[in-house]
């Protein structure tokens, strides 16, 4: 017989590392051109941070990231761009890559908090969702990294920073979006 | 699994990878705080030459990391203007060596090398919540598996959308890349449940 | 088994393959018209993947309205099919294809783009340019003529393999193709979802171009082909084709 515990926790196993390659295969895509992005393009990559909270919840999102990053670290070319290794890590960009498990987390609290008060509006709650947690982690941890690895300012990393905002909004209307039209069985 | 390792014999090769990770933690945290561009460029230089001995691909590898170049020379640049040349010349060498270090790590040490270092580093934290520390190499080695079977899910829905529209795919195509991608894992999980000799943790 | 009376030996073997705990019931005769379309030619395709050639020097006339494509794995029945489609490009050569040439594959789960039957159906016709209120019409109407209405307002993740099949035939309709190229369409469905499907894919008007393992499939065909190796093998009447192809199995 099937031990419940056990198999929620192969499950969640399961999930994970799913999400976690499902996190590097999105590296492998090529950007999308949006026409109202004014030409910058979308990696699809940075979607999987919120992706892997609204869909496996704040533990099991971090743990993808986490699961991802371990792996990047462990000489993968899964980043996107087909970079990987350590270098990543002590390169300026390892703040940001700090923060993508933290927002994972982030987004998957908020949305679950969120979906006490009102299961029903799936698209406004992974939207908030996104934007909170999915934006503001990254940087209050990528700004800081940046400045320490590249001997800036903080106020210089952040303006440096920053611009990237407007596309991590599109990104997190984008995930909103991709969880809404989701069949019910996999949310 | 394309890796970033590149097989070799040299004396970093030798190295246990738990001292070799210890050794880019300490150099970098000492490069952070130098400030000698002499000593800077030096270690640069030994860089360098250490990928050199890595033969072939080592060159190859230093190459391909001029990608790194534009970004990394725009930071500095951005900084020349605020806070000299000096500085911002002796913050790109830094960013530089610790890159190139840590990523000469990657190249001469195994994937299983350190993940077997890992392991024996938080066995005894897993004793202690009560988890099973080869979890990891698991999902380590599930995730690996796992990539290009969506790869070649991918192609396959791609293929699909261009059998009935002439326009190239949007992100309409994520949509069921990642329900169908998602609803694998119950599936999976039930086979990885029934190869295990006894249901425990 | 009761053999009926007046059915020969080979097409009641072939029906108790399909269908073994009921009587065999012959295929209805083509009454219906077929739509005339001119013949889809490829002329001295030559294609080469990963450093290895798939087609050399390949000419063909697909004329039939039913053409059989068979052999080995890897023999080229994939590639030709999607060169046929347009889905791969030739390194040279030419291909002569018909306007509207729809494909099936084999796997629905794989095809099956969208989470409803009604998005999925209208798909291809809103990316041709027809406003959705009309797209659906059609596509209703299209069930409705298939006697599948039951269909048109279900989740895709509800149906059954067979209904997904279903799906992806009524889909390349809706769009309105006038070919369909099948690459083993019935591969990873059971008998009686390969019986629905096929029971709907017999009739139809449309030129149709299948690849497959399962010879009991070919049951009617006008031509079948037999690739090796990227090359035509044998070419000609299915019963000798086949039969042909059995005893090359048999004595590897």
């Amino acid at each position: 017989m099937l031990d419940n515990s056990a198999m929620t926790s192969t499950r969640d196993l399961v999930r994970i590392a799913l999400f976690a390659a499902l996190i590097a295969v999105l590296g492998l895509i090529p950007k999308f051109d949006l026409p109202f992005t004014a030409g910058v393009p979308i990696t699809a990559q940075t979607m999987g941070v919120m992706l892997a909270g609204l869909f496996l919840g704040a533990r099991n999102g971090f743990l993808a990231i986490v699961l991802f990053l371990f792996v990047v670290a462990l000489g993968a070319p899964v980043l996107s761009g087909g970079r990987g290794g350590l270098g990543v890590f002590f390169g300026p960009t390892v703040g940001f890559l700090i923060g993508w498990a933290a927002g994972a987390w982030a987004v998957g609290e908020i949305y679950a908090r969120m979906k006490r008060f009102q299961s029903e509006r799936i698209f406004i709650n992974a939207l908030i969702a996104s934007l909170l947690g999915g934006i503001i982690p990254i940087y209050v941890f990528g700004i800081p990294g940046l400045s320490l690895i590249a001997s800036m300012t903080l106020e210089k990393a952040a303006m440096v920073s920053l611009i990237f905002v407007p596309g991590d909004v599109i990104k997190a209307l984008l995930a909103a979006w991709l969880l809404s039209k989701m069949p019910e069985k996999v949310r | 699994m394309i890796s970033l390792y590149i097989s070799g014999d040299s004396w970093m090769h030798r190295q246990p990878a738990g001292a070799k990770l210890l050794a880019v933690l300490a150099l970098s945290i000492t490069v952070l705080a130098a400030q000698s561009l002499i000593w800077l460029l030096l270690l640069l230089v030994g860089a360098a030459g250490a990928y050199n001995s890595l033969g072939p691909k080592g060159r190859q590898r230093l190459f391909a990391s001029r990608f790194l170049l534009p970004l990394i020379l725009g930071l500095g640049f951005a900084q020349g203007f605020i806070v000299g040349w000096e500085a911002a010349l002796r913050a790109t060498l830094k960013i530089f060596v610790m890159i190139m270090t840590a990523d000469l790590v990657t190249a001469t040490t195994p994937t299983q090398a350190i993940l077997n270092c890992v392991e024996r580093l938080i066995t005894p934290l897993c004793r202690y919540i009560g988890r099973d520390p080869r979890k990891i190499s698991l999902a380590v080695a599930l995730m690996i598996r796992f990539i290009p079977v969506l790869v070649s899910q991918w192609q396959a829905q791609r293929e699909a959308w261009f059998a009935r529209s002439n326009r190239k795919p949007s992100l309409r195509l994520l949509t069921p890349f990642v329900a169908q991608a998602l609803s694998r894992t119950d599936q999976i999980a039930e086979s990885l449940q029934a190869r295990s000799p006894t249901s425990r943790h | 088994m009761v053999p009926r009376e007046g059915l020969e030996p080979s097409r009641h073997h072939w029906h108790r393959i399909l269908s073994p705990a009921r009587l065999p019931v012959p295929p209805p005769r083509r009454a219906e018209k077929h739509l005339s379309i001119p013949a889809m030619k490829l002329s001295r395709i030559y294609l080469a993947r990963d450093q290895t050639s798939v087609f050399r020097d390949l000419s063909l006339s697909l004329d039939a309205h039913r053409i059989g494509l068979i052999g080995a794995n890897g023999s080229g029945k994939s590639s030709l099919l999607r060169v046929i489609k347009g889905l791969i490009t030739p390194d040279s050569g030419e291909v002569y294809r018909s306007d509207s040439v729809g494909i099936v594959f084999q796997n629905p789960e794989h095809q099956l783009l969208f989470p409803t039957v009604m998005e999925e159906l209208c798909f291809g016709l809103i990316e041709q340019g027809i406003p959705k209120p009309e797209a659906e019409k059609t596509a209703r109407s299209l069930l409705s003529r298939y006697h599948q209405e039951v269909l048109a307002d279900k989740a895709v993740h509800e149906l059954s393999d067979g209904q997904k099949q279903l799906l992806c035939i009524f889909s390349v309709l809706v769009d309105g193709a006038k070919v369909i190229l099948m690459d083993e369409p019935c591969a990873s469905l059971d008998h009686k979802s390969t019986r629905q499907v096929m029971d709907i894919i017999r009739p139809l008007p449309q030129q149709v171009i299948m690849a497959t393992h399962h010879l009991e499939l070919l049951e009617g065909f006008d031509r079948v082909i037999w690739l090796e190796k990227g090359k035509i093998w044998t070419d000609g009447e299915p019963r000798k084709v086949i039969a042909e192809y059995r005893s090359a199995m048999e004595t590897i």
